[in-house]
């Protein structure tokens, strides 16, 4: 499909999914509620995705960029009372974070990136909590600021549609196809003359600032946060887990698996709030014991199935 | 300040016997699957539970500790034989799967123990013995002396098991080549489960004496899971146990200068920054 193709459904689905909830309900409707959550658990799942997807890297540590842009929002909305200071900065701090880190975590493969990454935003965690200023255990909020939540919600949809182009112009640009190539030979590609360290570097800031994205995006809506949240692993898990319900290696899996995730989560912790952990740990073991391929990879391997037909039954017949 | 250094080197040494049996099971699932098991973490400290209960309805610590290795024993066993098992060949699936059991280990627990921090206050012998006692002008906290003791027996029987045992030089085989191994009629999946039951009774060990020792929430396991790893990423795919202690000794000083010189607040953080120096400066592809 052609990329001006892309865009135009793009902005008709943007426009869409933007102003009918808009304008047609009230802004104490529970789907604000819930597409914001989807809004930026999408997010951090895109960011998992894309990073695996081009560099077959499995980040436990995507909660660093996350927390990271939490409270760097907090604490500029706070000092400037300027948001689009605060998002900027915030992008900024996540970047910089983003390539200090990543310089040193590229020089890990397989399990040991896995464990870098994770304990790199350990580290964060218990850091932020002995950070002076920024509330300790007890966390950091934005009592200054009031973003109306059908704002926050276009703003959202916008944030998501972009991200989704970004990801797909990137995915299927030189970078995608070199990063690849790293993914699969990367002996191969080194001596064909691709700047190995530079891909990964790119590709993981990519993938970190998606995830800083989300972590802005939360700030706004929920205002309030404590390091043991921000920086929580279960941001990462649950972006493994959106990805494998959805089809990893897909572009489109996120959305399909976070809608999913979304409503078995929400439905069974409603009815069992106190159990969220061990509701949260039965999922993962469900969706990791009966992962096959996701629902998007199952779906284009049909759609791949029925235009082959054709093919086949000429070449039996042949 | 010689006398500090040298109550900090002891303290470290006691420690690092802990932090060796803590990592001995992790690291060698590591190397005979391959995989990195997350519910390493939440297996130590639920024995340290199960031994915490036992001890709080009136057991005798031993009997407790007895009692929670055979527990973790069949724990560990179960869940190789079942789940992990079956997803240990992708990567992210193992992921999911044995951090999904951690979680729902740590749901079960939080229901019936408040979310407080615990300590196993008596002594494994079931004797009334003081917090510390002093020799040569160094403080010997029991409890990390008997940790020290059990620890060090721990790591030299199981030396033992692997370098003068026909079970540990077929275990050993299998590690370097797993299928030359079976061509010689070695069963993999017999000698697999038999360790894993041996490393889970450790693990169960480890459990009880991390509760003696330092006592906590069943929260920790996260941060017991992340020493373990690196120490286990730092030694690789061998079965080296000395490396594995030297290690332990510099992750255990480390955190026990910056706790004593910083603040005790901080010196988890050292322990992250050694990990993490560890893993990038002493990388093994794995």
């Amino acid at each position: 499909m052609k990329l001006t193709k892309i865009i135009s459904y793009l902005v008709f689905i943007t426009a869409l999914l933007a102003l009918g909830p808009y304008i047609l309900l009230d802004a104490k409707s529970l789907f604000f509620h819930y597409a914001m959550v989807y809004g930026y658990l999408l997010l951090i799942a895109i960011s998992w995705n894309y990073l695996y997807t081009l560099t077959g890297m499995v980040s436990l540590g995507l909660q660093l960029y996350f927390g990271t842009a939490v409270y760097a929002t907090a604490l500029f909305i706070n000092l400037t009372n300027n948001l689009a200071i605060a998002v900027a900065a915030s992008f900024l701090i996540s970047a910089l974070l983003s390539l200090a880190v990543s310089i040193l975590l590229i020089r890990l493969r397989g399990l040991s990136f896995t464990i870098g990454s994770w304990m790199f935003a350990e580290g964060s965690l218990l850091i932020m909590l002995n950070v002076p200023g920024m509330g300790g255990s007890q966390g950091y909020g934005i009592p200054t600021i009031q973003i109306p939540v059908k704002e926050l919600y276009v703003a959202s949809v916008i944030a998501i549609v972009l991200t989704f182009l970004a990801t797909y112009i990137l995915t299927n640009g030189k970078l995608g196809f070199g990063a690849r190539g790293v993914k699969h030979l990367e002996l191969l590609a080194g001596t064909l003359g691709l700047n190995i360290p530079l891909y990964k570097i790119i590709v993981l800031t990519i993938s970190h600032l998606i995830a800083a994205l989300a972590g802005i995006l939360y700030m706004l809506y929920v205002k309030y946060t404590d390091p043991y949240t921000a920086f929580s692993i279960m941001w990462s898990i649950e972006a493994i887990i959106i990805s494998v319900i959805g089809g990893i290696n897909t572009l489109l899996g996120p959305f399909v698996g976070g809608a999913v995730y979304l409503v078995i989560h929400e439905y069974v912790r409603f009815l069992y709030a106190e159990l969220n952990i061990l509701i949260t740990g039965a999922i993962m073991v469900f969706f990791g014991l009966a992962y096959k391929e996701g629902i998007m990879s199952f779906v284009n391997k049909m759609v791949m199935r029925r235009k082959q037909q054709p093919v086949k039954l000429l070449s039996k017949i042949a | 300040m010689l006398d500090l250094i040298s109550q900090l080197i002891v303290n470290s040494l006691m420690l690092s016997g802990l932090y060796t049996i803590i990592t001995i099971g992790l690291s060698l699932i590591f190397v005979l699957m391959g995989i990195l098991d997350f519910t390493h973490g939440i297996k130590i400290l639920l024995a340290g539970y199960i031994s915490f209960w036992l001890i709080s309805w009136g057991s005798h610590p031993a009997l407790a500790l007895a009692i929670s290795v055979g527990v973790m024993t069949l724990i560990g066993s179960a869940l190789y034989a079942g789940p992990v098992k079956r997803v240990s060949d992708i990567h992210f699936t193992t992921l999911l799967v044995t951090l999904g059991i951690s979680y729902i280990i740590e749901g079960l627990v939080s229901i019936y123990q408040p979310p407080q921090t615990i300590i196993i206050a008596k002594s494994v012998t079931g004797l009334t013995v003081p917090l510390s006692i002093d020799i040569a002008g160094l403080k010997f906290s029991t409890a990390l002396v008997e940790t020290f003791v059990f620890s060090l027996s721990i790591i030299v029987l199981f030396q033992l098991l692997l370098k003068r045992t026909m079970f540990g030089i077929t275990l050993r085989a299998l590690v370097e080549d797993k299928e030359t191994t079976s061509l010689m009629g070695v069963n993999p999946s017999t000698r697999l489960l038999l360790s894993i039951a041996i490393v889970s009774a450790i693990s169960g060990v480890a459990g009880f004496f991390y509760m003696r020792s330092f006592g906590g929430t069943i929260g920790d396991w996260t941060l017991i899971l992340g020493k373990a790893f690196a120490l286990t990423l730092f030694v690789g795919k061998t079965t080296n146990l000395q490396a594995l202690f030297l290690m332990a000794l510099i992750l255990a000083f480390t955190e026990n200068i910056i706790g004593t010189l910083i603040s005790i607040s901080v010196k988890d953080i050292a322990a992250v920054i050694v990990i993490i120096l560890s893993l990038i400066f002493k990388y093994r592809e794995v």
